[in-house]
């Protein structure tokens, strides 16, 4: 049997963190809490955990800095907690190494989707060749893809940014993250090339290309794998 | 300079020839006594000394007069036969010639001296008094103050007169005066006033452009010809147009000042209401999440709870209307434009509405080889986001919603249409946020979708077109060109 989820929850709101460590709980997921980033790097200590959720504007110090300290040495996945607005911060976050992020208010169920994505992929994707999502199989090992079964023909920037995204299913790469593996640049001016490329795959492997079912878009901050 | 007229050494004219007679008569009179004893140079030696000293003192013409004097004194007085002018003694011819001679050379000498000594201290004198009206002008703080100045200036020193026409109130002036802001030289004109008929106009000539023109009017002067007081008018202009550029420096800065602190304060504010407001919203709708989902409650708390959880997410938009809102009318917003495929940024909308009824129905007709929006992604899935859901939300569960696109001129027109509403006849609504008379849901949604569109150069209209209510935007192309995607082969990417 799996044993349940460890979660380090770092929020200075009281209300907040209350709120989800009984939701959380009540969902099987242990949470142990920091209310400063102070406090998280004492708990990092302490013990391993499965996941960090992380609420930006801490009383200590900045969520980005953190990010960059802890991508060091530790590859848990961050699930940044961020209002709606923030979107410079949330790219920029994403780009020293958080792996998802998600807008307060939010539905539990939501967050618990979002914690299930990108801890199963530390647990499984990386060992597991093959990736079957829908109608839709990756073969990492094989570098080939099969849709409905039949082989689908992607040029060399298209299966590598496919691969990039299909890989860490439920994380978010940046435009920039995506330029840089693709085009080794890091040119704001270039983001539509990955628009582009997204849209070619979205031909070749989306059922409805103009409602994506993996490759979806998070306006303004790049794209994400969902299986 | 010929402002107040120069203190004047020369002693008035009446007392000086009166001055003149004493000291030709004074030696005569002190000699007198001794004439038989006194040889004749002993007695045209002091008549000489008494005519340099006047020539020296008191000018040409008392100098003539006194050496006029001592002849006729020492040939009446001291010549033989005594007391007889004898005009046809030529041996003293000499003499009168030299007294002459001397008079004139001295007071030529001692005049040019004095002319040199009043000009340097008419010169002092003007510089002394400019610099005291630029002090002036220094310390004043409005424009108003340095033409004070100006005007007590000409008044006291020119007896003139002086008005300013200030760059912003040129447009009133007549013809003559915006002439001379456009040049850089100054005019002289005549008029009928008979108390100051010279007006001259001068600009007032600032580092980047004329500040405006300093109007004069001035007394005709006897003496003074007016083109001698150009200099100092014009120097006085400088002044002043140096004054008033830097009021207006200091007024633009003192502006700036205020509006980056105004923006700060905004931008402090609306960071502290968006975070100050989310974090009990959270809060609440996850607790009323948690609720809803409970097994534990009657259907009716569930339902309730339900209700809660909508309210507080439609609370939560209504935060992040106003504050893109607020963003957009701030200054110094920038568009992080960016190439965008209209029918992704259609993709994500109509699945972030996925809980809408509805949303799933919605038809996009956006043809393939639509050119890309140059535009910010973010705020342009909010505004699609807003009209659709606009859309869907005012006809009925049997209403077609259509998503169109289409290139008309130079502009990408997208419309968004339902069949089961219509737009009243007015649209005077679009234009104000919060207008009374919009139709229920419309009110600030619309506004900010027109703050939206607005900050990319579109425009929005609204209206019915053939049973659908339609709201259309027109965004105009890119000027600039979206690169290619450079050939695959010669990319880094060969294989991952």
């Amino acid at each position: 049997m799996i044993s349940p989820l460890q979660v380090l929850l770092v929020e200075d709101d009281f209300a907040i963190r209350r709120l989800l460590v009984d939701r959380l709980a009540a969902n099987h997921v242990q949470v142990s809490e920091a209310g400063s980033l102070g406090d998280a790097r004492l708990r990092l200590g302490e013990r391993v955990v499965d996941l960090i959720l992380l609420d930006l504007g801490l009383p200590d110090g900045d969520g980005l800095g953190f990010i960059e300290e802890l991508r060091q040495w530790n590859d848990v996945p961050i699930l940044v907690l961020s209002a709606r607005d923030q979107e410079r911060e949330k790219i920029r976050a994403l780009d020293v190494g958080a792996d998802d992020f998600l807008g307060k208010p939010f539905a539990m169920g939501e967050l618990l989707a979002r914690i299930r994505a990108l801890t199963r992929r530390v647990r499984s994707s990386r060992t597991e060749p093959i990736l079957q999502a829908g109608n839709v199989q990756i073969d990492f090992a094989g570098l080939s893809v099969l849709r409905d079964g039949a082989a689908v023909h992607l040029t060399p920037i298209e299966l590598r940014l496919l691969l990039l995204l299909a890989s860490q299913p439920g994380r978010v790469l940046t435009y920039r993250q995506m330029l840089l593996a693709g085009w080794s640049s890091a040119d704001p001016d270039l983001h539509h090339y990955v628009r582009i490329v997204i849209g070619h795959l979205r031909r070749k492997l989306e059922s409805d290309p103009a409602r994506p079912a993996h490759l979806l878009t998070e306006t303004g901050i790049g794209y994400r794998w969902q299986s | 300079m010929d402002t107040k007229p120069p203190v004047n050494h020369l002693m008035p004219r009446m007392y000086a020839y009166l001055l003149a007679v004493g000291a030709a008569l004074l030696p005569a009179v002190v000699l007198l006594p001794w004439r038989a004893e006194l040889n004749h140079v002993n007695v045209v030696m002091p008549m000489l000394l008494m005519v340099v000293l006047v020539a020296a003192r008191l000018g040409r013409g008392p100098a003539l007069l006194c050496g006029a004097l001592s002849v006729l004194a020492f040939d009446v007085g001291f010549v033989p036969p005594h007391g007889l002018l004898t005009v046809h003694d030529t041996r003293y011819v000499g003499v009168f010639a030299v007294m002459f001679a001397v008079a004139w050379l001295v007071s030529e000498v001692a005049g040019a001296s004095r002319q040199a000594r009043l000009q340097a201290e008419s010169n002092e004198h003007a510089q002394r008094l400019l610099f005291e009206l630029a002090a002036r002008l220094n310390a004043s703080l409005r424009a108003a103050d340095a033409a004070d100045g100006v005007r007590n200036f000409v008044a006291e020193h020119l007896s003139g007169k002086s008005i300013l026409h200030p760059s912003t109130s040129l447009d009133r002036a007549e013809r003559a005066v915006q002439a001379v802001a456009e040049g850089d030289t100054p005019a002289v004109l005549r008029t009928d006033d008979r108390e100051c008929p010279v007006r001259i106009l001068l600009p007032l000539r600032g580092a980047t452009r004329n500040r405006g023109v300093l109007e004069v009017l001035l007394p005709d002067h006897p003496t003074h010809h007016i083109q001698g007081r150009l200099p100092t008018l014009r120097a006085v202009a400088d002044v002043l147009a140096a004054g008033l550029e830097r009021l207006h420096y200091l007024d633009v800065a003192i502006r700036t000042q205020a509006e980056v602190d105004a923006e700060r304060l905004r931008h402090a504010m609306l960071a502290g209401l968006s975070h100050d407001l989310r974090t009990p919203l959270t809060v609440l709708y996850g607790w009323a999440d948690a609720l809803r989902e409970s097994t534990i409650g009657t259907p009716d708390a569930a339902d309730a709870a339900a209700r809660v959880c909508h309210e507080a997410l439609r609370l939560n938009r209504l935060c992040d209307s106003l504050l893109d809102f607020a963003r957009l009318r701030s200054a110094n917003n920038l568009l992080s434009r960016d190439w965008v495929p209209l029918e992704e940024l259609l993709g994500t909308v109509l699945a972030g509405l996925q809980g809408v009824p509805g949303a799933s129905w919605v038809r996009l007709d956006v043809p393939d080889d639509l050119p890309w929006l140059h535009v910010d992604a973010i705020l342009f899935e909010r505004l699609l986001t807003n009209l659709i859901d606009n859309a869907l939300k005012q006809g009925g569960a049997e209403q077609e919603v259509r998503v169109g696109a289409v290139v008309r001129g130079k502009s990408i027109e997208v419309t968004v249409a339902n069949s089961g509403s219509r737009f009243p006849e007015s649209t005077e609504w679009l234009l104000q946020p919060f207008a009374a008379g919009s139709p229920p849901g419309h009110g600030f949604g619309l506004s900010l979708c027109r703050a939206i569109i607005e900050a990319h150069g579109g425009t929005i209209t609204a209206g019915n077109v053939q049973g659908f209510a339609t709201v259309t935007l027109s965004i105009p192309l890119a000027t600039s060109v979206m690169s290619e995607l450079p050939p695959l082969a010669s990319g880094p990417g060969e294989r991952p």
